[in-house]
């Protein structure tokens, strides 16, 4: 691509080549900002992050520490809780959108119908949205507390036993945890879902109804192919976001009972704040950065993102 | 806000879900189905709204009732808790701090990625695809690695222990996200509207003045609503670039009562609600902003 | 022209814009500024468990010192004990540490290791502190560093306490347990499930080594962590007995909760009386206190072993640590000392419901009155009493118990590993960590 701008700018022709000139440096003085910011700020970090993957780098066993080549990343495919940790993470991630997904998609169909209350049911139900992952961690923690938690006042009514915990069951604990989650993301997904059924082309709605066809092959044949790209875009970015979730886990989980609930990101925070060992952490970090990389990829062309739905 | 320039909402007819009723048909069938259109609607959704309020309503509960209470319903009401946490933790202190850090975040974030998103929509240049991707790449790293560079950095440039340290930390965590926002908006306003203005004489500036902010207000209450509840939420910078207790923001308030020797449940939760609060009202009322904004074909329409 | 003209202006803008962010926010920083005008120094100290409670409490400490001490001014700055360590080893790595900042024996090897902290030896004995300060308490501090110098100078110290509560014990006509077999069957008695109240608290999820530990040793009688040759005693079979005895009342007289359970949750099962016996550290006492009144708490030391003697365990110390790199270092140690003298020591100790390290405090009425902390103090001054030392000099020591053994203990529990499998990795771990560690002090 050359130093050209749109061809439809009606002031290139205009002002001929100094004002094509400066023309071609806008965008970039629009985006210098940006670019400061993002430069100073994350491109350090990240080649930090670079080197100290080729270091044995343990704070608190300084007497060993140094240049170690790969040794970081043969450790790691060698390390157990690597492999559980990716295989909790995509079963976290795929669990997570997919309920999402299911349940934002249902919600917005509602709240996007006419009824009484409406702006009331959108207010409640979107709120949990703007809640921070630790104070959703905080709520629930409430929630499923042994001893003064819901549980204690269902096994009052004789429903379940006295001193038990979702959390605290290897059986249960990730799907507590995929609860509280849910509670938090699904908002998400029905509001971007919500947006975009506002452009959903009526006149089809229309055309299909004067064909006779019924409300859920309208919802087939309409609605979902108009919401197809914000559903991939929203996937993709909630999957990301799952995927480096980690305050919500390591406060309510903490990964356990016994590594249940360590996802990847979450074990980088605890070999980084627990065992000191920077160096591994890096490793780790790069090796979840390409992961999430390659799976992006392959989702977009896989999805085919960016066709428009009717070609 | 009564000229948002708003797409009124597509009337329910349109939606899926909607009655499909012409005049013909006899009205016995027609109640029966209006009936069956109710539950289908409201069964799901009370079913969901509690599910959504309970877990407030517990927070509730707790901050509201006297310690070692059991009571379902928080009766007698008592405030002791938010006394705790308001005077005795520095709540109030807190709040201040983490008001002035949002609302900065908020300005800085919209700004910068207005300019962004416009030069992206607007402009063809060499590495605009590269410029996307990398936007994309940023929300791919798992972050506990990156807090003793950073660190290095916001000492390096001088801001460490002043709230300018979190509003620009947060401001760079917060642009990919809304440049993305802002450009997929942008694209969807027809660049004649634009032509037309520069045809009248007006330059770009001027152009995107008149004709583009009004036409983006939705789209800049959803990124700077974002913003906003990101920055009031953030937690580790504040814990990590401060040193002066005064400066601390709600968040590492609540981090006290979450902490592992913290058995006092009521301040905790009346700390939760202080810190959920005005995001939680924030957010009730410019969410309808928020769903034009985010509707990418909402100009379009 | 116009139009370029305002071009220019644009980009004059936008760089102006972009400068405009960037500098204003610098501006208003700073505030670490120490030393003022009128001879004023500032020391910045670090609460690395602040509570709101606690906070209350050392703010009052610090005014009573800024009053006596017109020329230092403190800065507290309260950090959540979830997350201090990030902050504090952040600091560390880019040198950015404060003057004093409150340390525990694994904290402080942990600083230690990283050459962050200053030896306060000499300042300890210019001071005449020796002969004021417990000298179990501060050889206890020692022992925690390679080089057994004074890191950190010790204010308080806990205990652990097997922790009853006497109004059930009293309802349910059930005796005071003295030894561990009273002790099992008190368990059995006290727990009926259907009403929501089981015999002992089981601590599964964070912070359950100091637990394990005081059931295994307490009860086996083995009296060391390594053996001559460095070999860990984790896997003695007299420990793995006893290991597997404690394990048995998961489950059966405890909540199935228990899993996963850390601090918060164990004093809210016992302060709703959901739990009637609990083994903590002192350090809960206050707690207790506020919960269920003092008449119904009972605080007791370990019972006899199988062998004779009691072995305690979990004999920690907490103190004030000063960073080497504090620029006001006399100054940062007139501020540690005031947590060593009488009145500093009282309050701290007293609010924070802890052994007090200063000799004439710990003969003060409140604590002779205050049944718990005389029954720890009497455990450890007694001389018959084995105390058993934990390598918390290895730097991996609580790396090894958080990340490796609190994951497999919650395995033990849910049945997927034998205590034998267990203690086997754990000693092996320790084994091999202290074999590094002699290969590198000698």
């Amino acid at each position: 691509m050359a130093m050209s701008v749109k061809s439809s700018d009606p002031l290139v022709n205009r002002h001929g080549l100094l004002a094509r000139m400066r023309r071609g440096s806008t965008p970039y003085l629009l985006l210098a900002p940006t670019m400061v910011l993002l430069l100073v700020f994350l491109l350090y970090p990240l080649l930090s992050i670079g080197y100290f993957s080729l270091q044995q780098y343990n704070v608190s066993q300084p007497w060993d520490n140094g240049f170690i080549g790969l040794d970081n990343f043969r450790a790691m495919l060698a390390d157990d809780l690597f492999w559980s940790s990716l295989v909790v993470t995509a079963k976290w991630v795929v669990v997570q959108v997919g309920l999402q997904l299911v349940f934002g998609l249902v919600l917005a169909l509602i709240v996007n119908e006419a009824f009484r209350g409406r702006g009331l049911a959108r207010a409640v139900l979107f709120s949990p949205w703007a809640v921070s992952g630790v104070l959703t961690t905080t709520i629930w923690l409430l929630l499923y507390n042994p001893a003064v938690g819901v549980n204690r006042y269902l096994a009052d009514l004789g429903l379940g036993e006295y001193g038990t915990s979702l959390l605290a069951s290897g059986d249960t604990a990730f799907w507590a945890a995929v609860l509280a989650e849910l509670w938090r993301g699904v908002p998400f997904f029905t509001i971007l879902i919500l947006a975009d059924l506002q452009s959903a082309p009526g006149e089809l709605y229309e055309a299909a109804q004067v064909d006779g066809a019924g409300r859920i092959r309208r919802f087939w044949s309409i609605t979902l192919p108009h919401l197809r790209n914000s559903i991939i875009l929203a996937t993709l970015l909630r999957g990301v976001w799952e995927f480096n979730n980690v305050d919500l886990l390591y406060t309510l989980t903490g990964g356990g009972p016994a590594n249940a609930t360590t996802t990847l990101p979450l074990y980088v925070a605890r070999v980084a704040i627990d065992s000191k060992e920077f160096g591994y952490g890096s490793a780790l970090t790069i090796a979840a950065f390409v992961i999430l990389g390659l799976v992006t990829v392959l989702y977009l062309k896989l999805t085919n993102f960016g066709r428009e739905p009717n070609e | 806000m009564s000229t948002v320039p708003t797409v009124t909402e597509r009337p329910a007819a349109a939606g899926p879900l909607a009655t499909a009723a012409p005049v013909r048909r006899p009205t016995a069938e027609r109640r029966r189905r209006e009936l069956r259109d109710r539950v289908i609607l409201y069964v799901p959704l009370s079913l969901y709204v509690i599910f959504t309020a309970v877990p407030f309503y517990w927070m509730l509960m707790f901050a509201l009732r006297p310690a070692g209470s059991t009571s379902l319903v928080p009766w007698p009401i008592t405030f002791e808790h938010f006394h705790t946490v308001w005077v005795g933790a520095g709540f109030a202190i807190f709040f201040k701090n983490s008001v002035f850090v949002a609302v900065m975040s908020l300005i800085l974030t919209t700004f910068v990625a207005l300019l962004g998103g416009y030069a992206i929509a607007r402009y063809r240049f060499r590495g605009k695809a590269l410029f996307l991707i990398i936007m994309l790449c940023t929300q791919f790293i798992p972050g506990a690695m990156m807090l003793i560079p950073l660190f290095d950095i916001f000492r390096t440039v001088g801001l460490i222990n002043s709230l300018g340290s979190l509003i620009v930390a947060d401001t760079v965590f917060q642009l990919p996200l809304s440049i993305i926002l802002m450009f997929g908006f942008i694209r969807n306003v027809p660049v004649e509207l634009e032509e037309a203005a520069w045809m009248d004489g007006c330059s770009r500036l001027r152009g995107f003045r008149l004709i583009m902010l009004p036409l983006m207000r939705p789209a800049i209450v959803a990124v700077g609503s974002f913003a906003f509840i990101n920055a009031w939420n953030n937690f580790l910078f504040a814990l990590m670039f401060l040193n002066i207790q005064d400066r601390f923001t709600v968040p590492v308030g609540l981090g006290y009562m979450l902490g592992e020797f913290s058995v006092d449940f009521g301040a905790l939760a009346a700390g939760g609600v202080v810190a959920a609060l005005p995001v939680v009202l924030v957010f009730a009322y410019v969410q309808k902003f928020l769903v034009q904004g985010l509707s990418a074909g909402a100009v379009k329409g | 022209m116009k139009i370029v003209h305002s071009r220019k202006s644009r980009s004059a803008a936008i760089a102006a814009a972009t400068a405009l962010v960037l500098v204003p926010l610098a501006a208003c920083g700073g505030g670490d500024g120490s030393g003022d005008a009128d001879g004023v120094v500032e020391i910045q100290f670090w609460d690395t468990q602040a509570t709101p409670a606690r906070t209350e409490s050392l703010n009052e400490i610090i005014d009573l010192f800024e009053a006596q001490n017109p020329d230092i001014r403190v800065s507290y700055v309260g950090l959540p004990s979830d997350s201090y360590e990030q902050k504090v080893d952040t600091a560390i790595a880019t040198g950015s540490t404060p003057d004093v900042i409150t340390a525990s024996i694994t904290d402080s090897a942990n600083w230690v290791a990283q050459g962050a902290l200053a030896p306060l030896d000499d300042r300890f004995e210019e001071g005449g502190w020796p002969d004021l300060i417990s000298a179990s308490m501060v050889e206890t501090a020692r022992s925690v560093v390679p080089d057994h110098q004074l890191y950190f100078a010790p204010d308080t110290g806990l205990a652990n306490t097997m922790w009853l509560n006497l109004g059930i014990l009293e309802a349910e006509g059930v005796a005071v347990p003295t030894t561990w077999d009273e002790f099992y069957d008190a368990a059995e008695q006290l727990t009926h499930p259907e009403r929501n109240q089981f015999g002992y608290i089981f601590r599964g999820g964070a912070g359950m080594f100091p637990q394990v530990l005081d059931a295994m040793y307490g009860q086996s009688g083995v009296s060391s962590f390594f053996d001559d040759d460095g070999n860990s005693t984790l896997n003695d079979p007299r420990n793995v007995a006893a290991l597997e005895r404690y394990v048995g009342l998961f489950g059966n007289q405890t909540a199935s909760a228990d899993l996963t359970n850390e601090y918060t949750n164990m004093v809210a099962q016992f302060a709703s009386g959901s739990g009637v016996l609990m083994n903590h550290n002192i350090g809960s006492y206050q707690d207790h206190v506020e919960a269920l009144g003092a008449e119904n708490v009972l605080g007791l030391q370990p019972f006899p072993s199988a062998g004779g003697p009691v072995t305690v365990s979990g004999a920690t110390v907490l103190g004030q640590a000063m960073f080497a790199e504090s620029e006001h270092p006399d100054e940062a140690w007139r501020f540690i000392e005031f947590f060593l003298a009488p009145e500093g020591n009282a309050i701290w100790a007293e609010q924070s419901g802890k052994i007090p390290s200063n000799l004439e405090v710990a003969e003060q009425d409140w604590i002779v009155e205050a049944q718990p902390l005389q029954a720890a103090i009497a455990a450890l001054n007694d001389p018959a009493t084995q105390v058993l030392r934990e390598p918390f000099y290895l730097p991996e020591y609580n790396a090894i118990a958080k990340t490796q053994l609190e994951p497999m203990w919650q395995a033990v529990l849910q049945g997927d590993m034998t205590v034998q499998e267990f203690l086997d990795t754990a000693a092996a771990a320790y084994t091999e960590a202290e074999a590094s560690y002699r290969e590198r002090v000698s």
